[in-house]
């Protein structure tokens, strides 16, 4: 802060100094300063928050929310106070309550309103100084003076000069205003001298000559409430630039509990240990966000006002949150807990309650904890362990919450019921938990399970280097068979999800169904895992056998587990009744209590989706995506988050919204990378791709794609890449290289039993071109499957070879009653075209009609399609259609010619068509009827 | 708000813009029901001014996603919001005004998930609305 930004705002460069600032520091460093005291003794000063436009980004900006309704009350009551009687306002908030800023917006307002605001600002170093807040302003000669009445005077003139306007006189933190300069500004007040607006910590009485005008009738008092929910999402959202999720915000809103000091060094703090990242433009947290030395010392500051000897009841309250009343008073006594409960530092839980204690505020817990030395924390610890062992009896103790006690304690722990704890924990899904106890088990006294807890828990928070050096150490220890299983079972899960090598997972299982120990119960899991893995893998038909058998299995865990991957390798195949059958029986047969090894609800609604869509039930798919999505939010599995987003991405490309789908498909990539997912990020880009192209923004396809490259193998759905691939060679005009795209991938989707995914990319040639050289391929693969979408597909492909008017009338109607609205428009504008050339301009009127209502269904109607219809009265031909697009993106005839080994002549006959055709005249509408971006 | 709300305001947006004409003459109603004064700060034809409001939210809604453009173009808009005596508690009445008519135009459709991501996205225009007026 310099000089420089004192700035001449509306030409009254003397009257008005605008500091951009968040605080007073500057001021008090700029008061030491000669040149700018002369300059701010002739100033009235107002801080703002920023005089251009807010920065955003991570906290360059921390505004000031939720607070305007009390800034114009405050402003509207102390202006519109007239004649003898002042206007006064008191802002009563605690510790970092926002009072400051509210004061500094309060200024702001009165300023914008023409007034004159002089600042006051006091600190503890001037408070026990009579006169010491104002000594600055007081001209050279009176401020030595020891005549009381003299000084009085001299303050007078400065503060309220005869025949000046009335000026608003502004006290921050006016408890700490030295009470001979508060009875000189009371008595002004008091006379309508000056206005007066002024702040004060909460639990801080006021000067006493302060009491009468601040808490008097007329005096407009305000206490702050703790920020709202809301407020602290579009805080958060302004100061890191961009959306936060909703788990970030209850995590800061939890510990900062809605107080803005606090929630700004938590953000501040989180931001700087690298806790809170934007992954894919929204704002998650990993873990818990530290505490910073800066909330230490403001916590402190608050602390530092009770007796020392208080101290002990704190710091253990800080490191066991809740303790029994009697407890504490054993440590510190009666008058110290009575002292700390009327500064608000300890509360009773629930608030009427008479034996549990609390500390006054979350954080304070926190800033104790940073300062509390390790040895201290123990000794406390095992005061406490004592404490309980003699007071309580063992029946009235959770012996879990105890174990841990003592291990914190670093007394010997029960190690029977951490381990059942762990295993608890584990069947949750509760991957923090499993680790706080298992890892003191594995590391004291490593075992099998106790390693595969760890692993598995490492595991799910994506901590994949970790789990494998633990996996690697459990592995070589005496396990029965079953935990043997479940080892490699959690090494296979890193391999195929994290590392994206999925012939190494498939190894690893395959190399235990060998051992001779293995039971029959541990055959069918393995057998099971490894067709899961399959699927997962991109080779659904290959696990179709397998799982079949598994779905069927007498052991519940093996059955329901199975039924997931069963279903989604039926879903992709195009069997989806088969399919909705097997999922709905294991949702109807799967226990509501927690069994290990079987998996959460939500898991199921995603392989129930997966079904819907395939099946065509687009609507439907997309309101259980939504069910699951929410579900996976409130449990926080970010895995099921993932795959719920992807499929309503999905479901929402079917139904030809690509704006939608894309929004769906970003937070999904955004899930997946978080969550740390390799390789199924792969189907997000993938999406991502697709849509951009629809949207006309090759450029942004094209950066997807090169993201997906870079990314490891991973198979599920991996054949659908081919549409990325055949969209962007088409929206380049390449037609030639987006058919050839296009075919292979057809050719390994169906060779990996990714039926459904064949027929979309078989439709997707035949509207692109020559229909008649893949109807044939489309109609057997459509008639393998039950899915209406997929038989539509077909079916439009026979009508554009064809080219029959009513046969593409009814693929309108067949896609636009499964609400795929882009298809059924691109049929129904076919349709109309047809007709126009058979002559029945009137049915061809009315389909045009529909064409245009359904495109106006899909959110854009200006997405790029891959039919060159609509509009033309006669459609162009395949070669035509090939040259078109050539000349359309900048090939000379020249050029064209070479690249199709035809001759110069032909080209420009061709070409000399297609623009009678098409009725276009030059490249750029010739662009615009072929459905491209303008240049 | 993450993502998700946002996609959800654009998402009944998109919706009630079909019908634009319902949303807005509800929205006014109800707002000059909580506030007959209110009317009055209207100088201008309604039936222009409901075209207005429509363009204006088409705007805020598609930059959700973009908080640099969206701080602009609302910072401008509170500074003149400001001019036109638009005081602090009005924007209360507004976010009131702004559900019930998403309520009337959704009708089953909407749900509580909805409101909050509304109230959010609104929350945010409406700080930033404020920041523009405080700080012209």
């Amino acid at each position: 802060m310099t000089v420089d930004l004192i700035c001449r705002r509306r030409g009254r460069p003397s009257h008005l100094v605008v500091l951009d600032l968040n605080d007073l520091k500057t001021l008090k460093t700029l008061k030491k300063r000669p040149e700018p005291q002369r300059l701010l003794h002739n100033a009235c000063i107002a801080t703002v928050v920023s005089t251009t436009e807010p920065s955003s980004g991570p906290m360059g900006l921390w505004p000031c929310i939720g607070r305007a309704r009390i800034v114009s009350r405050i402003v509207t009551a102390v202006s519109a106070a007239q004649g003898s009687a002042a206007g006064v306002a008191l802002v009563r908030a605690p510790l970092g309550g926002g009072k400051s800023r509210v004061i500094d917006e309060v200024v702001a307002g009165l300023v914008a309103k023409g007034r004159s605001t002089r600042r006051i600002v006091a600190t503890s170093a001037t408070s026990s100084v009579p006169f010491g807040a104002v000594a600055h302003l007081l001209p050279p000669g009176a401020r030595d003076s020891a005549d009381p009445v003299a000084l009085i005077a001299a303050l007078r003139d400065v503060l309220a000069p005869d025949g000046a306007k009335r000026v608003v006189l502004v006290v921050d933190d006016a408890p700490l205003l030295d009470v001979a300069t508060a009875g000189v500004i009371a008595t002004l007040a008091g006379a309508g001298v000056v206005d007066l607006v002024a702040s004060a910590r909460s639990e801080e009485p006021l000067p006493d000559p302060f009491v009468d005008v601040l808490l008097g009738d007329r005096s407009y008092g305000v206490d702050l409430e703790p920020m709202t929910d809301d407020d602290i999402d579009t805080l958060l959202h302004l100061a890191l630039g961009g959306p936060v999720d909703g788990s970030v915000m209850l995590s800061l809103r939890d510990r900062s509990a809605g107080n803005p000091l606090f929630l700004r060094e938590l953000t501040r703090s989180a931001l700087e240990a690298g806790a809170l990242v934007e992954v894919g433009g929204v704002w998650r947290m990993r873990g818990d966000p530290p505490g910073s030395s800066r909330l230490r010392e403001v916590v402190e500051s608050r602390l530092d006002i009770v007796a020392p000897l208080t101290r002990p009841a704190l710091e253990l309250l800080a490191l066991c949150d809740t303790i029994d009343l009697d407890e504490l008073e054993s440590l510190v006594g009666l008058e110290a807990l009575a002292e700390l409960e009327s500064r608000g530092l300890l509360r009773l839980v629930p608030p009427d309650g008479r034996q549990l204690a609390t500390l006054g505020h979350p954080l304070h817990g926190e800033a104790i904890r940073l300062s509390l030395p390790a040895v201290r924390s123990r000794l406390l610890l095992r005061g406490h362990v004592q404490w309980l062992e003699q007071h309580t009896s063992v029946s009235k103790r959770d012996p879990l919450e105890f174990a841990i006690l003592r291990l914190d304690a670093g007394l010997p722990a029960d190690m029977e019921s951490l381990l059942r704890g762990a295993r608890l924990a584990a069947a949750l899904q509760d991957s923090r938990s499993t680790l706080r106890l298992a890892r003191p088990l594995f590391d004291q006294e490593p075992t099998a399970e106790t390693g595969w807890l760890v692993a598995d828990a490492l595991f799910q928070t994506g901590e994949w280097a970790d789990a494998f050096a633990v996996l690697d150490t459990a592995t070589a220890l005496p396990a029965a068979s079953s935990l043997r299983v479940d080892l490699n079972v959690a090494r296979a899960m890193i391999l195929l999800w994290g590392v994206g090598n999925t012939d190494l997972a498939l190894a690893q299982l395959d190399g235990l169904r060998q051992d001779p120990e293995m039971t029959p119960a541990d055959i069918e899991r393995l057998t099971a895992e490894h067709a899961s893995i399959l699927v997962n893998a991109g080779r659904p038909g290959e696990a179709r056998i397998e799982l079949e058998v598994a779905a069927n299995s007498e052991r519940l865990q093996t059955r329901l587990g199975a039924a997931v991957s069963y279903t989604t390798a039926l879903a992709v195949a195009g069997r989806t009744a088969e399919a909705l059958v097997v999922i709905d029986r294991a949702l109807a047969e799967r226990p509501d209590e927690v069994v290990t090894g079987v998996a959460a609800a939500d898991v199921y609604i995603v392989a129930k989706v997966m079904a819907l869509v395939e099946r065509g039930e687009l609507v439907a798919a997309y309101h259980l995506a939504e069910e699951g999505y929410e579900q996976a939010v409130q449990s926080a599995r970010p895995l099921t988050q993932f795959w719920c987003s992807l499929l309503l991405g999905r479901a929402s490309l079917c139904r030809g919204m690509a704006q939608t789908a894309l929004r769906h498909f970003t937070s999904a990539r955004a899930l997946a990378l978080d969550a740390g997912l390799a390789g199924p990020t792969r189907g997000a880009l993938v999406g991502i791709a697709i849509c951009n192209s629809m949207l006309q923004d090759t450029a942004a396809a094209e950066v997807a794609m090169a993201e997906n490259d870079a990314l490891p193998p991973f198979g599920f759905m991996g054949p659908e890449r081919a549409l990325a691939d055949g969209w962007i060679a088409k929206s380049k005009g390449d037609l030639v290289g987006a058919r050839a795209v296009l075919l292979a991938g057809a050719e390994v989707a169906e060779e990996t039993g990714h039926i459904t995914s064949a027929i979309w990319i078989l439709h997707h040639v035949a509207r692109l071109s020559r229909p008649e050289e893949i109807v044939d391929r489309i109609s057997a693969l459509a008639a393998s499957t039950d899915s209406p979408f997929s038989h539509a597909r077909a079916a439009h492909s026979r009508a554009l070879v064809t080219g029959d008017a009513r046969e593409l009338v009814e693929s309108a109607t067949a896609f636009e009653d499964l609400g795929a609205n882009f298809l059924a428009a691109e049929a129904a504008a076919g349709a109309a075209d047809a007709f126009r050339r058979d002559g029945d301009q009137r049915q061809a009127a009315s389909l045009s009609i529909r064409a245009e209502r359904l495109i106006a269904l899909c959110e854009n109607a200006v997405s790029a399609t891959l039919l060159v219809t609509a509009g033309t009265v006669e459609p162009l031909t395949d070669r035509e259609r090939e040259i078109a697009f050539l000349a359309a993106n900048g090939q000379t005839s020249r050029q064209i010619a070479d690249q199709l080994y035809l001759s110069y002549r032909t080209v420009n006959n061709h070409l000399q068509h297609v623009y009678d055709k098409l009725g276009a005249r030059g490249r750029s509408e010739l662009r615009r009827a072929l459905g491209l971006a303008p240049e | 708000m993450d993502l998700r709300q946002i996609h959800l305001v654009q998402a009944t947006f998109a919706t009630v813009a079909a019908d634009a004409d319902a949303f807005s003459t509800h929205f006014y109603d109800h707002l000059f029901s909580l506030d007959p004064k209110v009317r009055a700060m209207f100088t201008s034809d309604m039936t222009k001014q409901r075209q207005k409001l429509v363009e204006e939210l088409v705007v805020i809604v598609d930059s959700l996603t973009r908080l640099p453009a969206l701080i602009e173009r609302t910072g401008e808009l509170g500074r003149r919001h400001a001019t036109y005596g638009v005081d602090a508690h009005h924007y209360d009445l507004v976010l009131d005004a702004l559900v019930v008519a998403l309520t009337m135009s959704l009708g089953d459709a909407m749900s509580d998930e909805i409101a909050v991501a509304w109230r959010r996205a609104y929350n945010l225009v409406a700080e930033t609305m404020l920041h523009g007026a405080a700080h012209p």
